[in-house]
């Protein structure tokens, strides 16, 4: 029941907005600035019958993933090293502090002087998820209760233990909600990378070709299929992290 | 026959900040025996049992005839890792195959009256309860000697009856350091009291009449 009123009430916002979005289109009456909702869903419709369209997906999600996945070793890695050597939390600290400061479009600029355009997306998605993963493991880390590692410590417990029984414990809320905010990150950044640098079989280079030749109604139909993914992945890792979730 | 040596301990003294908590406490714990350390709450009771779980370092004085390695401990707090099920905190604590500890944890959960409550969080447990979780973690631990932070607290009487009871014959030639401010308790369970006002010379100062 419930559930149910949570649908409609989604589906009433969702219409609401659609509502408005047809009425600027209407109001503005040109295509080329803001098309109607209806030709971008024909639109999207017709990209996805087409095989090329799914290609260009899977080849994008293919490159964020991956470097989302690097950015999430490295920053569970890099914390740990982190909290386990102070001096290395001294070292990286700043390094990471300056990399979530600067403008995600200079470190495509450079990755892209580094690199071959293909891989930017891949190490920008990395760059943007690895501190706030390494934010979020740190914070847990830290606050792993004194009280309850010295009951470990009296306990003898093993290093797998101590792991197991008691870290991987306390981390786990900060880091899965770090998990969900970098991914959403990850997809955004790593788009708009392959938007400058436009490699081959990606959704950035449609989208960055649809606004060379002002192809409106495409550019709205690449952007509302980016974000339907989006939400579709966040879901997915939502309901991921919801089934490995300890109730007490 | 228990041919472990006795704990002794020498000149201990103790200070936190400005704040000094024990002075040259000497004192010997006998092997095999349950003794009481018996004080009034701040006396230094608990500062001391951490300084015989090599938990706190003393500033001056020293412990011979034991060695953390050998030491079950169980601390004021349950402390009970708040993730793990009643059933679960003791069989972390017990050194054999998962099924085997899950087993031997399930026993210990029977012998203080909590059979039904093994897969219940400690937040789902009343504190009472749990308190008597973290005294079979302590006893499943299983080691020579046993140091006691005020176990008893907050049970009720009968429970508390048959839990001393419990620990009495679970504890039977082991070595067990218990501290309390109840005198009930203290007669009820010790072979050996000391009132640590008497060997804490701080407090032995300030109660000597004028």
């Amino acid at each position: 029941m419930k559930k149910a009123a949570g649908i409609i009430k989604n589906a009433c916002v969702l219409l609401f907005w659609l509502a408005v979005w047809q009425t600027a289109a209407l109001i503005i009456g040109r295509e080329l600035l803001i098309p109607s909702p209806l030709k971008v869903a024909l639109q999207l419709a017709e990209f996805a019958v087409s095989g090329e369209f799914w290609v260009m997906i899977f080849v994008s999600l293919m490159r964020v993933m991956g470097g989302f996945l690097l950015g999430v070793v490295s920053g569970i890695l890099t914390a740990a090293l982190a909290f386990r050597f102070r001096v290395i939390h001294a070292l990286i600290a700043p390094l990471l502090t300056v990399i979530r400061v600067t403008p995600v479009a200079s470190f495509i600029i450079l990755a892209l002087v580094w690199m071959s355009s293909g891989f930017v997306p891949i190490f920008i998605a990395f760059l943007i998820v690895l501190p706030i993963v390494w934010s979020g493991v740190t914070a847990g880390l830290e606050s792993v209760d004194r009280s309850l590692a010295e009951t470990a410590f009296m306990y003898n417990f093993t290093r797998h233990k101590l792991l197991t029984k008691l870290y991987i414990p306390s981390v786990m809320p900060f880091f899965k909600t770090s998990v969900i905010n970098a991914i959403g990150f990850a997809w955004k950044t790593g788009v708009a990378a392959e938007v400058l640098c436009v490699p081959a079989f990606s959704i950035g280079k449609q989208i960055y070709e649809a606004k060379l030749y002002l192809e409106t109604v495409d550019l709205f139909a690449w952007t509302a299929a980016l974000i339907v993914i989006s939400l579709i992945i966040e879901n997915i890792l939502k309901i991921a992290m919801r089934m490995t979730e300890i109730k007490y | 026959m228990n041919n472990k040596p006795n704990i002794i301990l020498d000149n201990i003294s103790k200070s936190f900040s400005d704040r000094q908590i024990l002075k040259e406490v000497s004192l010997e714990v006998h092997s095999g025996k349950r003794t009481v350390l018996l004080g009034p709450s701040g006396s230094g009771k608990t500062t001391l049992l951490r300084i015989i779980a090599g938990l706190d370092k003393p500033d001056s004085g020293y412990i011979t005839g034991i060695s953390r390695k050998e030491i079950a401990f169980m601390f004021q707090e349950p402390r009970l890792f708040p993730w793990l099920s009643a059933l679960e905190n003791i069989a972390c604590v017990i050194d054999k195959k998962r099924a085997a500890a899950r087993e031997e944890a399930a026993a210990w959960l029977e012998k203080v009256g909590l059979n039904d409550d093994g897969g219940k969080y400690p937040s789902e447990l009343s504190g009472g309860m749990n308190r008597r979780v973290s005294l079979a973690r302590t006893l499943a631990y299983n080691k020579p000697v046993i140091l006691l932070d005020e176990p008893f607290y907050g049970l009720d009487t009968a429970l508390k009856n048959d839990i001393i009871k419990l620990v009495k014959s679970e504890t039977e030639g082991r070595t067990v350091v218990f501290i309390t401010h109840d005198t009930g308790e203290a007669n009820a369970f010790a072979d050996k009291i000391i009132c640590l006002s008497e060997v804490n010379r701080l407090q032995a100062a300030s109660q000597a009449p004028f």
